[in-house]
């Protein structure tokens, strides 16, 4: 009697979403989900190692994406999803943990960076980060293509060594080397910028 | 600086570096995987989602009045000719807005029918080719007759369009009386005040009628269309300009979510569901009278809980197409106890015998559910407070043993206390027997086989299959015996399933990355899987070429009860 159809849906062009927002259309969101969905919860559950928390922290991601946009008209509505997913279950990361450090793949990602951390006491600013993330940007711009996907899926997407291995067909030892070596390399640049 | 602000500082990396690192996630546009189960199911995760929107939308709008405008189903601004007025022989080339009636924007179905309105605008603009075919046969392939293409060239932009969105064409087409169309749809699904006349419907299950329904002592004239997802439509509906309208969202008595457009000369109730479109629109609008109020009453007539659930119709075989009185059949052998709403006196093959002591057991049953909510043998299935009505049944020989069974569909519990049953007769005790308890998403077949979905999809299957059980009805004992669970493994849902075993790529022999397995008993231990082929064929051993039974429901009416004599 009920049949389940497998459909395949054209997935929305990203300034007709944003065009539904602007007209404060319920469908946005689900037209948001539709073709992020799956990319934001994978950020969150990188992080959160809980399906439950990743699943508020991307319905948090849509809360957010409805409340700034507008007056914010995003030009990469992936990007902006994705950095307020991040930002948000790393929050929610850190209110969960507190003084400990808990499961999933942020502590070994945090143990991993202590490395480039030089003891240098600095104050805690935005500028700091900004510039820190500037660095990061052109150490970036100058790796090979491979070194910097795994950089960027190991120390932003939260992606396992184990992840990132078979998603580059090759060992987690290569891996783990290829992250020591980008990691040395950031050490050094942001010991010459003075901001580590 | 702490790692853990340069954790977070990484967020502000630039944007191509965080798409480029993962594309394949953003390559196909999937929704959270929270989204597993199908909308049927009305599922408490998609419902999570709802209920933030809707939460959103309270917050931010302080208002009740929907913000689902029609500009997201309008299609463009198009010419068209009015209707000839004054005894002109041609009528005047207007400019309208017209909307479709098939998915919202940015769907296959809505960008397919923009597309081919769009050629359609552009070719044959003076209507010369048409003109010069004239009366003569087309020469188009008759696969394209249910469509406005009578040139090679059309049918290939046809083509192109379909094979782009990936959406079917329409093949058959019946022109039915309300009786039929309430058969092939799966029961009544309009309430009194609405009536209904001719319709017409095609295999997928899309259907049209024209009616009219009594608003405050006036009738006025609607048109009433479901449009199911997945076949590439032409349809679509001029209503003048979008901005005219006022639109709201309306939440019917039974649950389901609506948009109320009132325009100047129009009126529009739009159920936008997961597989089909449910349209109605009201040849009046605001200038002649119709309120939002009116709006809601239509809606209220309208059984969307079972329109939304699209049973592919089995069609007679001969499609008609052509003139709208083509094929229809005269008023004689109108079952005119069905109009009048009694049970249906014969059985699907008129074979049965009348028993009054059946018939009044059955109400036994009937009145017990209606007014106490329980069942025969003490059974309590729940009951959370909803219209009863949206409960069903049917009295109808549905094993074929000669007699005739009481089929009830109870649907107002918990979906755990969900239930399809299936109550036969016993003399000797004066009251009914349980013959079948399942979840209520049963197919009959005519050689007695049942296949039961199950209620969830919690094992490896994923998306492109749902478990079911399969019973056999057996005379000699007049009873329904399992025969079989069936479930599947799709590897695209997961590589690794129970107790870590990797999937069974050996067994998989047509590498579509699904296998099946056949678990006869109940006890659920899915051991041993098979290919698609060793599958298809231990089904057909018991399908066979047997058809679908459908069963005409009535709702769970005091008056529909009455009736049962």
């Amino acid at each position: 009697m009920l049949y389940t159809y497998v459909r395949k849906k054209v997935p929305m062009d990203d300034n007709s979403i944003i065009d539904l927002y602007f007209d404060r259309s319920e469908a946005a969101i689900t037209e948001t989900d539709a073709k992020y969905g799956r990319y934001c919860f994978h950020i969150a559950e990188n992080i959160l190692n809980n399906f439950e928390d990743s699943e508020e922290s991307v319905n948090d991601t849509y809360l957010a994406a409805w409340r700034t946009i507008p007056p914010k008209r995003p030009n990469r509505l992936a990007v902006y999803l994705g950095k307020m997913t991040r930002n948000i279950s790393l929050d929610r990361w850190k209110r969960r943990n507190a003084a400990k450090r808990g499961g999933g793949e942020v502590p070994l990602a945090l143990d991993e960076l202590e490395e480039c951390v030089t003891g240098m006491q600095s104050i805690e600013t935005d500028y700091l980060q900004k510039e820190f993330a500037e660095t990061v940007n052109s150490l970036l711009e100058s790796l090979p293509e491979t070194e910097r996907k795994v950089f960027v899926c190991r120390y932003w997407y939260m992606d396992s060594v184990e992840e990132i291995a078979k998603r580059f067909d090759c060992s987690e030892s290569k891996i783990a080397s290829m992250l020591h070596r980008t990691r040395g390399k950031m050490r050094k640049m942001l010991e010459k910028e003075g901001i580590a | 600086m702490t790692s853990m602000n340069m954790l977070e500082s990484l967020t502000n990396l630039k944007g191509k570096y965080i798409l480029e690192a993962h594309e394949e996630l953003l390559e196909s546009g999937q929704p959270s995987p929270s989204v597993r189960i199908p909308v049927r199911r009305k599922k408490r995760n998609r419902m999570a989602l709802v209920v933030l929107v809707a939460v959103m939308m309270l917050m931010l709008m302080g208002c009740t009045f929907g913000l689902i405008k029609l500009f997201q189903m309008k299609l463009g601004d198009y010419p068209y000719r009015e209707a000839n007025v004054n005894g002109e022989t041609e009528g005047k080339v207007s400019t309208g807005q017209f909307i479709s009636l098939q998915g919202l924007t940015g769907s296959a179905e809505y960008l397919a029918t923009k597309e081919w309105q769009d050629f359609l605008r552009s070719y044959d603009r003076d209507g010369a080719i048409v003109q010069a075919i004239g009366n003569e046969p087309t020469g188009v392939s008759a696969k394209y007759a249910l469509y406005q293409v009578y040139t090679e060239e059309m049918a290939e932009k046809l083509e192109e369009i379909i094979s782009k969105y990936e959406l079917k064409l329409h093949s058959e087409i019946n022109v039915v009386n309300q009786q039929e169309l309430d058969r092939l749809v799966g029961g009544s699904f309009v309430g009194d005040a609405l009536s209904r006349g001719w319709a017409y419907i095609y295999e997928d299950g899309t259907f049209q009628f024209d009616g009219d329904i009594e608003l405050r002592g006036t009738n006025y004239l609607l048109q009433f269309r479901r449009s199911v997802r997945g076949t590439f439509e032409e349809a679509v509906l001029n209503v003048g300009k979008v901005d005219e309208y006022k639109e709201y969202q309306y939440t019917t008595q039974d649950n389901h979510t609506i948009m109320l457009e009132l325009g100047p000369a129009k009126g529009l109730v739009v159920g936008n569901f997961e597989d089909c479109v449910i349209t109605v629109n009201l040849l009046a609008g605001a200038e002649d009278g119709i309120t939002v109020d009116d709006l809601k009453r239509l809606a209220e007539e309208i059984d969307f809980n079972l329109l939304k659930q699209v049973i592919e119709p089995e069609l007679r075989g001969d499609s008609v197409i052509g003139s709208d009185d083509a094929g229809m059949p005269d008023s004689a052998g109108e079952d005119t106890s069905y109009e009048q709403g009694g049970a249906p006196v014969e059985s699907a093959d008129g074979e049965h015998s009348y028993e009054p002591e059946r018939r009044s057991a059955y109400r036994r049953v009937l009145e017990n559910i209606y007014e106490h909510q329980t069942f025969p043998g003490g059974r309590d299935f729940g009951y959370d407070g909803s219209d009863i009505t949206l409960n069903k049944f049917a009295i109808v020989d549905i094993d074929g043993d000669g007699n005739e069974e009481l089929l009830v569909v109870y649907t107002t519990t918990y979906m755990a206390g969900m239930a399809q049953l299936i109550y036969d007769y016993d003399d000797k005790s004066d009251s009914v027997r349980e013959e079948l308890i399942e979840f209520p998403s049963v197919t009959f077949y005519e050689n007695g086989v049942i296949v039961a979905e199950w209620s969830h999809n919690q094992g490896l299957a994923g998306d492109n299959f749902w478990p079911y059980t399969l019973y056999q009805y057996h005379p000699e004992t007049d009873a329904y015996v399992q025969i079989a669970m069936v479930d599947a493994w799709d590897k695209s849902f997961a590589e690794v399933g129970y107790q870590g075993k990797a999937f069974p790529d050996a067994v998989d022999k047509n590498g579509d990355g699904l296998v099946y397995y056949i678990l006869p008993g109940t006890e659920y231990q899915p051991d041993t899987p098979i290919d698609l082929e060793e599958y298809e064929n231990w089904r057909t051993s018991i399908l066979g070429n047997a058809q679908k039974v459908a069963v005409s429901y009535q709702k769970l009416t005091e008056e529909n009860i009455n009736r049962v004599k």
